[in-house]
């Protein structure tokens, strides 16, 4: 009895509990219905076309890619993902990666875990936080929760992998602005000194009473702000950093709308504590979807300068500093004919930016150097490589052969700086309207007696709650419910009969006639086996059975 | 021509997809001792499953003193008179040696009978009745392995790799029992890789090699032709 009333109890409990766990923290739903989301980025892309390479490929796209400081966020509805890697061999090896290795002869060993250099997060279904930071300088992260993807992957002597402010603006990631510095500089200044610094007119002191207001609270938090990043010691760091490269990549699921954010960065270094900032490439993409239109931003830049966090950058239309543009001499177009004669071009592509209704989509890419080696090859062709190599001694066969093979080739390499894309979509939530169009219900099969008569309906403009099978044999029978029988919908029409009443006529009709078939089924079978031989003793003319062989 | 207490007529059998047994054809005149001898998978083990009722064919038949016992279970067989002592002589090893001598008076035969059996072929065992026969030789579980096929007083008694694990001179002694039993009137279908030892105490052998029966004969004629029928059916 006593167990009993526990397992009531614990029943009991675990049927008020249930519901209370899944109901969960209250969480608004979102005002999209769906979503589909996707950015990457990396600083420098090298792609090699060389249709001879055994990789298959869609027409037009490089046989083999290689991506520096590669990161990439993938989301859609109930699922995220984000990949890292400081070298991303391209989807193609890098996730066929074990296939390659046994191709190649490999160790399975070796490639049996997949390619090696990369993270990876999945949320839900997978690791929601994967990171690799073997030595300071060098990270590799990826993280993924309900409502975040992020990527980070990069090096740096300081080990900032740095965000930029790409979720925010479409100005790349610079030094965070003037109360980041002041965080930075913290640590080489003690409070006295930076009061002094903040004096100084280049930086407005004394002119802002709201710097000077925030100023005592954030020179107190500066003592004790810890660096959460690897990197190198402390102080060291805030001299000199040398951005290296780096990119991240964002998708942030909100109420509203969908980001995704992807930034590149190559070439910073930070001076100062990030006083004097200077940036090689940087290149944004960022595509909000929402309910409404989505919106697209793009923007890639080259050589700019951040002086106390105002920019100066260079691109190749001219200048940009305080927000104003001046016109800047291009290259030269001799020195840009001498590099196109030796198969060598560099372009400084525009950013992109597209929207189709709830689509966003948007590109960047900062310099394009494409260098094809068949112009090369063709000047080689002049010299006597041929008879060069047929002076090889014969044990040397396979190294001639080699390099047979390698100066016959003329693949096209194309070298992207400063890549970033990111892509956005969302749907419209959808939600029936139950209220004004109830789902009519399924008709009895037991009212189908009336198949002479046709009722009238109801006729009064609303939807039947139950419908008369009669109406559908009647010729004179008017409209169901208001709606014609032609406009039934769908649930009504297939609707079945049934099987009929084993009482009835037609019921013993039905299962009589199953029994005679089975048992006809059989006496054919067992004719069949007497005429075709089957139901012989045995082939040989022999018994069947079993018989006592101790009394053979 | 008296009938044979066994005939194996074209029997095909497979495992799944891969046919093991391809049209094998055999025959046991009764109260003769046959061995039947060849490679390892040639199919010997399972043309004795086939005939033991634990395997069934794919096609072909199987006759007992001239019946057709296709499809019939193994249970039925044994008591029937057919008797299998299998690969690995599956005693009971927690058990003694009276214990699993006695288990096997299910057959109806009295206990002291089944003891005097066994204890008369293999003196032995009796020195070793209490004896559990985990703890015993290889030799002498297959002793117990055969005085309790004895027990059932089987009629067509089938060996399979009577010497499988044991020293040869284990093998011998066990042979010579073997040729005692047969005298007593026991037919006995005996699956051998060591042909000498086997080719000994048999009146007839045939040789299978990749799932059919290659040469059938005297003794004398298989192991003067051994090597080449071996390795001609091989090839």
């Amino acid at each position: 009895m006593r167990r009993i009333l526990a397992t009531l109890a614990a029943g009991g409990m675990t049927v008020l509990a249930v519901p209370l766990l899944a109901a969960g923290p209250a969480s608004a739903e979102p005002t999209y219905g769906g979503f589909q989301a996707e950015a990457w980025a990396t600083p420098v892309r090298i792609e090699l076309y060389e249709p001879t390479i055994p990789i298959p490929v869609d027409p037009g796209k490089p046989e083999l890619d290689f991506n520096l400081s590669f990161t990439r966020t993938r989301g859609q509805t109930g699922q995220l993902s984000s990949l890292g890697s400081w070298m991303w061999p391209g989807d193609g090896v890098g996730q066929g990666f074990a296939t390659f290795g046994a191709e190649l002869g490999l160790p399975e060993a070796l490639t049996a875990d997949g390619y090696p250099i990369q993270v990876n997060a999945l949320q839900p279904g997978g690791n929601g936080n994967e990171r690799q930071e073997p030595f300071p300088g060098a990270v590799m992260r990826a993280q993924a929760s309900d409502s975040e993807a992020r990527a980070q992957a990069g090096w740096s002597t300081a080990g900032e992998i740095g965000e930029g402010n790409g979720g925010g603006g479409d100005a790349p990631g610079g030094p965070g602005g003037l109360g980041d510095i002041l965080d930075n500089l913290g640590g080489l200044l003690d409070p006295g000194q930076l009061g002094t610094l903040l004096d100084l007119p280049l930086l407005g002191g004394g002119n802002s009473a709201g710097l000077g207001a925030g100023l005592s609270q954030r020179v107190a938090g500066l003592a004790t702000a810890e660096d959460s990043m690897p990197g190198l010691p402390d102080g060291l760091d805030l001299l000199i950093e040398l951005g290296g490269m780096s990119s991240t990549s964002r998708i942030t699921l909100g109420d509203e709308d969908v980001t995704s954010v992807a930034r590149s960065a190559l070439g910073d270094v930070s001076l100062l504590g990030g006083l004097i900032k200077l940036e090689g490439i940087t290149t944004v993409a960022r595509a909000i979807g929402t309910e409404g239109d989505a919106r697209a931003s793009s923007n890639a830049e080259v050589g700019a300068i951040y002086l106390a966090g105002q920019k100066l950058a260079f691109d190749d239309e001219g200048a940009v500093a305080g927000g104003q543009k001046f016109v800047f001499p291009g290259l030269p177009v001799e020195a840009s004919d001498a590099l196109r004669q030796l198969g060598i071009s560099i372009t400084l592509p525009t950013a992109t930016r597209q929207v189709d209704g709830m689509r966003g989509t948007a590109a960047s890419e900062a310099v394009r150097i494409e260098i094809d080696t068949v112009t090369v090859k063709s000047l080689l062709g002049l010299l006597p490589l041929a008879d060069v190599l047929g002076l090889l001694p014969p044990e040397l066969g396979e190294l001639r052969t080699l390099l047979d093979t390698i100066i016959n080739l003329g693949p096209k390499v194309v070298i992207r700086l400063g890549n970033a894309a990111a892509t956005t979509e969302t749907v419209e939530r959808f939600e029936f309207d139950f209220d004004n169009n109830p789902i009519p219900e399924v008709p009895d099969p037991v009212d189908s007696g009336d198949t002479g008569g046709g009722d009238a309906g109801t006729g009064d403009g609303g939807v039947p709650t139950e419908v008369d099978l009669g109406d559908f044999g009647g010729a004179g029978g008017d409209a169901v419910g208001g709606v014609p029988p032609g406009a039934l919908p769908d649930n009504q029409m297939v609707a079945g009969p049934g099987l009929p009443p084993l009482t009835t006529i037609p019921g013993l009709l039905f299962w009589g006639g199953l029994v005679f078939g089975g048992l006809a089924g059989a006496w054919l079978r067992r004719m069949g086996l007497l005429v075709l031989g089957g139901g012989a003793a045995c082939a040989h003319g022999c018994e069947t059975g079993l018989p006592d062989l101790r009394a053979i | 021509m008296s009938v044979p207490i066994l005939e194996v007529v074209d029997v095909h059998a497979a495992y799944g997809r891969i046919e093991v047994l391809r049209g094998v054809d055999l025959r046991v005149p009764r109260g003769s001792v046959m061995a039947l001898l060849g490679p390892n998978g040639g199919g010997k083990s399972t043309l004795l499953k086939v005939i033991s009722g634990q395997m069934e064919v794919t096609s072909g038949d199987v006759h007992l003193g001239g019946v057709n016992v296709s499809g019939a279970k193994p249970a039925e067989l044994a008591r029937l008179g057919l008797c299998t002592i299998p690969e690995g002589r599956s005693v009971f090893p927690n058990l003694t040696v009276e214990e699993n001598l006695l288990l096997m008076s299910y057959a109806g035969v009295p206990a002291e009978q089944v003891l005097e059996t066994a204890f008369g072929y293999f003196p032995r065992l009796e020195q070793r009745r209490d004896q559990l026969a985990g703890t015993m030789s290889g030799g002498e579980q297959q002793m117990l392995a055969m005085s309790r096929a004895l027990a059932s007083d089987p009629a067509l008694l089938l060996l399979d790799e009577l010497s499988m694990g044991l020293a040869p001179l284990i093998v011998e002694e066990l042979y010579e029992t073997v040729g005692q039993i047969a005298q007593s009137g026991v037919s006995i279908l005996c699956i051998e890789q060591f042909a000498k030892t086997a080719l000994a105490v048999s009146d007839y052998a045939a040789v299978m090699v990749g799932g059919r029966v290659i040469a059938s004969g005297e003794p004398d004629e298989i192991n003067e032709s051994m090597a080449d029928v071996m390795l001609g059916g091989a090839a």
